[in-house]
């Protein structure tokens, strides 16, 4: 595929998955962009579901990288305060942003690999295709997404999530 | 050990169902048909996924994809030229419009990788048909060139250079030249003022400027034919104006043709 067309493809996509990992807009941008440039710079060529594949990964593993200190990981969580303050604005535009902050609290409460495989299955991942993106037994898959969705769900339930 | 079909099926098996992931066995497809208690365990699953989707779903933003692409678009060019070997080129450092430079920028560098047989740079520059052009435009001189007017020299192994829309009034300032190089002006069906010289050149732009700081000779001036306004100075002389009517040469000419004019420093 041109460049165009990969790009159309995956990089909203991409994009999307890395802001949900992180919860951070400029980080999602970089690293959706630097997963993309080392697709060229490596020449990886494919269908387009190998390209998405390698692409997640890379995108996994440079937000892994990054995030790695703990520190790193503190300055992030500060910078988006996962705490609802009321705005001004009328109580829809305060209900959403509250879905969103609880929405950022219960996933940060994941372990990390279990946070990227429950993103990456709400990304159409299949099976195989996370467990090759988080490098984990495909015959582990299910079990360890199954523990990620209940803990979520539990985490969300704990918040009580406006209806 | 094989499952029993009045065992319930795990969360990890209906998990699977609701998924689509895999098919169950013929026996756990029997127990799902007959066991109330786990299709209403599969239908909170179900209920459960549109949870998380909807609560996923809620932390996303709105996204430019258009200036994302533009500076991905850069981001390749940049990253693949300079694994090739080239030299970045600085970018204008006066005020000048974000995507005009932006597109000089790209074109430069992506015409410098896009060189080098098997670049990803080439490989997508080919789906995009503006870039396509303007690279295909600056290679063009080492393949399409008349005997009076030669492009850039075989010789000359790597080189760069700077593309600039031409419908505005063009100062093009090129200094670093020894006496005894060249200048070539080569006349276009295009709209745009391209400077090209070796590798190693500089270049700044700024509004109705561009300056070419040359690391040796010969330099190429793409030049629209009627009705670019562009004047051409070298080392402080000015050698051609070109406007409506016919050029004005007054620079130190060598050889002149319906194709361009070749200046000689002295």
């Amino acid at each position: 595929m041109d460049f165009d067309n990969t790009f159309d493809a995956l990089y909203p996509q991409l994009v999307r998955y890395c802001h949900r990992l992180t919860g951070d807009r400029d980080s999602a941008e970089d690293t959706a962009q630097e997963a993309l440039v080392r697709l060229y710079q490596h020449g990886v060529e494919g269908p387009e579901s190998a390209l998405r594949g390698w692409l997640f990964k890379t995108a996994t593993h440079l937000i892994r990288d990054r995030y790695r200190v703990d520190e790193n990981r503190r300055r992030l969580l500060a910078a988006n305060p996962v705490t609802p303050t009321r705005p001004d604005g009328p109580g829809e535009a305060f209900d959403r942003e509250e879905r969103r902050a609880l929405a950022r609290k219960a996933l940060n409460l994941l372990p990390e690999r279990d946070r990227e495989m429950l993103l990456l299955r709400y990304e159409g991942f299949s099976y195989k295709e996370i467990a090759v993106a988080v490098d984990v037994a495909a015959t582990s898959v299910g079990t360890l997404l199954a523990r990620a969705e209940k803990r979520f769900v539990e985490a969300l339930d704990g918040e009580e999530l406006p209806a | 050990m094989t499952r029993s079909e009045t065992d319930h099926l795990d969360e990890v098996a209906l998990l699977a169902v609701r998924d689509d992931v895999s098919a169950l066995d013929p026996s756990a497809v029997r127990h799902l048909e007959a066991c109330a208690a786990c299709r209403d365990e599969l239908e909170g699953l179900r209920l459960r996924s549109s949870l998380v989707s909807g609560a996923l779903a809620s932390l996303d933003v709105s996204w430019d994809i258009e200036a994302a692409r533009a500076r991905v678009r850069e981001a390749v060019s940049v990253a693949t030229a300079e694994a090739a070997g080239a030299r970045p080129i600085p970018l204008a450092r006066r005020s000048w419009g974000g995507g005009r430079r932006a597109a000089a920028v790209v074109v430069l560098l992506a015409a410098t990788a896009s060189a080098l047989p098997g670049s990803p740079v080439r490989q997508w520059l080919q789906g995009r048909g503006d870039a396509t052009s303007v690279t295909e435009a600056i290679e063009a001189p080492r393949e399409s060139t008349g005997p009076s007017i030669p492009g850039p020299e075989s010789a000359v192994a790597e080189w760069s250079g700077i593309r600039l829309d031409a419908s505005a009034p063009l100062r093009v300032s090129v200094r670093g030249l020894r006496a005894g190089e060249e200048v070539r002006v080569r006349w276009t069906d295009g709209d745009e003022v391209a400077v090209l010289a070796p590798a190693g050149s500089r270049f700044t732009s700024a509004d109705g400027e561009v300056e070419a700081v040359v690391s040796a000779g010969p330099v190429t001036v793409e030049v629209p034919r009627g009705g670019a306004r562009a004047t051409l100075i070298v080392g402080g002389t000015v050698y051609l104006r070109s406007g409506p009517g016919a050029p004005e040469v007054t620079g130190p000419v060598v050889s002149e043709s319906d194709a361009g004019v070749t200046f000689r420093v002295r």
